[in-house]
């Protein structure tokens, strides 16, 4: 896939900087996100790769800013220049419904049962006093567009009568109505079978392309992103700690973490045993001062559990770790469970 | 450059409503009501300045005064001493009728979403019907049978009280009954016994006991209404309903204290029952 | 080649009622199903939802009954020894299944320990010393400490959670363990961890593994054999590296190329909207 970059000296569509929040849980102020900084140029694809806890659900709640009462945002959401967390009940109105568009991973709680096909999708279009004809022309053209054959039947129907895949399609067709130009997909794919997530990601991606849509992807598997962004951002307790572009990650990640998650993934075509990473997930308010991975990262020193690494640039990547340049290249997972280095003789005992 | 920003866009429930918990008033004095009746309930004797029978018919039918807070009745006895022993059989009624219920219920829903097939289908029938039932006709019904005073309206609401218990402990037991986990018991070779009573019942018990205390609440009421009409405790016992209706004649010649104490309590009793059986089922729920 | 659990033309119709637009009538989930499994053995079932692979297991393990055909277990039918508490208890000593989600396979008013030593107890005249020790073990040897053997479910990560249903399933020394899409639910790190734990536990118990998947990698990783299923039929079966190194059939090759990997591209099929 190759990666479109935006022409030089032009701002990104979106760019977060340094974001962090807080969320009261029973009245306590609780870290959600760390330090989240990421940009997403028009026509790019941007994967938000984590496992549970992470913070990547979180952060496009932020972008939507859709966040519980009392919540506490710290740091830069810019939206075309504009920060989302300024703005106004009207322009917020006004970005939520034309500029941004959600796809969500469970089409079935987003859609109103009671409502045919077409009554949702001719929904929007007719609150903006489009006539009833025109509306539907349009939903059906798109429902065509996303690989939806028989269009007028599909609009008779409820949602409980279509499969989770069709269904998932009937809502990256409504997510594109009001033509936006940022696209949120969150784990859009995760409760579909394999090969209706192949449909979907080509629509999807198919989409994004002929419509130059920005794309932010949320995803807990790192080869699906890969795959269908054009740069990937890793997450973990809140925390981006590494961006590349997607294309050569897997040769090139430099984070332990991201190494690590591309080391744990069964293969299809090798049987080795897998690399665990050792321990659990941990939330981002559980955390210590340092480094939020120290806990689970083999390669941890004194420095990485007093100091948090700021995200850096080495080489054509985003980092956040003390030792990216010292380790780069040299971090091997091996078959018996051990870390190491290659080739390093001052190994440190894990 | 950061800018601090705080965005209350919208509101969340679960913490508000966790907030809520932590300090609630409403629960705070539901829950001392409920302990106060009950302490006055046990500690009658001790508390009451005067006999709840003993009568003086000099004293009778007296206002409010430093010897009777509460004044007397036509046939002298003090309503205060009266009010704080009607608490007993007030309360005694309610809790036979929920215990019974209770038990019931909970015995026959469970059963019902164990064995499943055609005894679920047979109670669900028999519990639609028995919802057709009114509770005060089934208590006319078990005066014929047991005669008037305690055991009659405690049978018939135990009766109709239980449909109302089997029905929601039912829907609850059966959306347990399909976890894995008590699949994985079966499978582990636990009997049916065990299972319903050490895991299936234990995981429904919050919904249980907040169906409990909101009954408790409902059956004082249903109890009061009963003794009213003259159908439950005779006289001259000292009870909450029966008191509202022995009030009646004072009540038209101008001195309601009896009737009004009596209905107080049984207001303000049920109220708190109902805020607390209220809460708990909150409860039930988010733990579900 | 000895065997332990042997299936045959396995067959099973759920009738479905009249709703909405859909006319009542027959489900066939499963449909003329077999296969064997030796004694240590490892056989993966693979497909997507509504192939019957789970209904399979559930039949297996004697949660659903099969319409036709025949399971047996060390050449025994299954379905000879029915009722009474000897038969169910006996049954529970051959195979235990571990769930796809380790939320609700667990009761939360138990500690794990408290869950384990209730198997035990129903099965063993062992006294209190003995059980104790027993239930160390195998928390142990699934991995976790005494901490999390004395906490309740609700204190557990997912990935904890799992090893406890598993030391679970496996303290009355099961000869066949179903796994039913036990790593599905976890995190790709801890994922890792469970398949390395069952690899190693399969080696040291030699307990046999029914391993239900609809994961490829996960199934080269864990099995020995496998069946591919796809819409209650089996599609392909063999050796799990012939399967996937060299697939024969049109679905089977279909899903492997679904998988993303490097290099991927996802790909629009003709076929798209045709089907509910």
């Amino acid at each position: 896939m190759n990666s479109r970059p935006n022409p030089p000296g032009a701002d990104p569509l979106v760019r977060v900087s340094h974001l962090r929040l807080d969320i009261p849980v029973r009245g306590e102020p609780r870290r959600v996100l760390h330090d989240v900084s990421f940009e997403v140029g028009a026509g790019v694809a941007l994967g938000l790769v984590g496992e549970s806890g992470s913070g990547k659900s979180m952060t496009t709640r932020v972008l939507m800013r859709l966040l519980p009462h009392g919540a506490a945002t710290d740091g830069d959401v810019l939206f075309d220049g504009t920060p989302v967390t300024g703005m106004d009940r009207r322009a917020l109105r006004r970005y939520r419904s034309s500029e941004v568009a959600m796809v969500y991973q469970d089409p079935r709680a987003a859609i109103n049962p009671v409502y045919t096909v077409g009554a949702f999708l001719t929904e929007a279009l007719r609150e903006q006093k489009v006539s009833r004809k025109e509306a539907e022309e349009r939903a059906v053209a798109l429902l065509r567009e996303v690989g939806i054959t028989d269009a007028p039947r599909r609009m008779r129907q409820y949602p409980h009568q279509l499969s989770g895949g069709l269904l998932q399609r009937v809502m990256i067709a409504s997510a594109m109505l009001t033509k936006p130009r940022l696209l949120i997909a969150d784990e859009p794919t995760t409760a579909l079978d394999v090969t209706t997530q192949e449909e979907v990601m080509a629509i999807l991606d198919e989409q994004r392309r002929e419509r130059g849509l920005a794309l932010v992807f949320i995803t807990h598997d790192l080869d699906l992103a890969a795959a269908v962004t054009d740069r990937i951002a890793v997450m973990y307790a809140g925390t981006v700690l590494e961006t590349a572009a997607s294309a050569n990650l897997h040769e090139t990640a430099l984070h332990p973490y991201t190494v690590g998650l591309l080391a744990s993934r069964p293969s299809t075509v090798d049987v080795k045993r897998l690399w665990a990473i050792p321990g659990r997930p941990v939330s981002a308010f559980e955390a210590g001062p340092g480094c939020v991975f120290t806990e689970r990262c083999p390669f941890a020193q004194d420095r990485c559990r007093a100091e948090r690494p700021a995200l850096r640039t080495v080489d054509d990547h985003q980092v956040a770790c003390h030792r990216a340049e010292e380790l780069r290249g040299r971090i091997t997972y091996e078959a018996d469970g051990h870390a190491d280095h290659q080739h390093d003789e001052q190994t440190e005992s894990v | 450059m950061t800018a601090v920003t705080s965005t209350p866009v919208t509101a969340s429930p679960p913490s508000r409503l966790r907030r809520w918990r932590k300090a609630d008033p409403v629960l705070i004095l539901s829950v001392l009501w409920c302990a106060l009746a009950i302490l006055v309930a046990v500690a009658a004797p001790l508390l009451a300045p005067y006999d709840p029978s003993q009568t003086d018919i000099l004293a009778a039918a007296q206002g409010l005064s430093a010897q009777h807070w509460f004044g007397t009745d036509e046939v002298g006895r003090d309503i205060f001493t009266r009010v704080l022993y009607g608490a007993r059989l007030s309360l005694l009624g309610p809790v036979l009728v929920v215990v019974i219920a209770t038990a019931a219920g909970t015995a026959l829903a469970i059963a019902a979403v164990w064995f499943g097939g055609w005894f679920d289908r047979l109670l669900t029938r028999v519990l639609d019907i028995a919802f057709a039932f009114p509770p005060l006709l089934l208590a006319v019904l078990s005066v014929v049978l047991f005669g008037p005073g305690l055991t009659a309206p405690v049978v018939a609401l135990a009766v109709a009280y239980t449909p109302y218990i089997a029905r929601v402990v039912r829907s609850a037991a059966l959306r347990e009954r399909h976890l894995p986990y008590i699949e994985s018991c079966t499978l582990a070779g636990l009997s049916g016994p065990r299972i319903c009573v050490r895991h299936i019942l234990p995981n429904v018990l919050p919904l249980v006991r907040a169906q409990a205390v909101t009954s408790l609440g409902s059956s004082l009421l249903d109890l009061g209404a009963i003794s009213f009409v003259g159908l439950g405790i005779q006289p001259p016992s000292a009870e909450w309903g029966l008191m509202v209706a022995d009030g009646r004649t004072a009540l038209l010649n101008g001195s309601p204290q009896e009737s009004l104490a009596a209905g107080f309590m049984i207001i303000i009793t049920v109220v708190a029952f109902n805020m607390l059986g209220e809460r708990l089922a909150e409860r039930a729920e988010v733990r579900a | 080649m000895s065997e332990l659990l042997g299936v045959e033309n396995l067959r099973k119709v759920f009738p479905v009622r009249a709703s909405a637009g859909e006319p009542a009538g027959d489900l066939v989930a499963v449909d003329d199903v077999s296969f064997t499994l030796p004694p240590g053995g490892s056989l993966a079932v693979v497909g997507e939802s509504g192939s019957g692979k789970t209904t399979v297991a559930r039949m297996v393990v004697g949660l659903e009954t099969p319409t036709a055909g025949r399971i047996t277990l060390d050449g025994e039918s299954r379905e000879a020894a029915r009722a009474g508490r000897g038969a169910r208890k006996a049954r529970a000593r051959q195979i235990q299944m571990v769930f796809q989600d380790p939320y609700t396979s667990l009761d939360s008013r138990q500690t794990i320990e408290g869950a384990i030593e209730e198997l035990l107890r129903a099965h063993f005249d062992w006294d209190a010393a003995r059980r104790r020790e027993r239930v160390a073990e195998l928390l142990d040897q699934v991995g976790l400490d005494k901490r999390q053997g004395g906490a309740r479910p609700r204190a557990l990560s997912g990935g904890q959670r799992q090893r406890a249903a598993i030391a679970r399933a496996l303290a009355l020394e099961p000869r066949l363990l179903i796994l039913d899409e036990a790593v599905a639910a976890l995190d790709v790190s801890v994922q890792a961890q469970i398949i390395n734990l069952l690899t190693d536990l399969r080696a040291e118990t030699g307990v046999a593994y029914l391993f239900i998947s609809h994961d490829l990698g996960v199934v080269r990783q864990i099995s020995d054999d496998c069946v591919v299923m796809h819409r209650g039929r089996v599609v392909e079966a063999g050796r799990t590296t012939a399967v996937l190194d060299d697939p024969q059939d049109a679905y089977t090759r279909r899903l492997l190329s679904a998988v993303p990997r490097p290099g991927w591209v996802p790909r629009r099929r003709a076929t798209s909207g045709a089907s509910v």
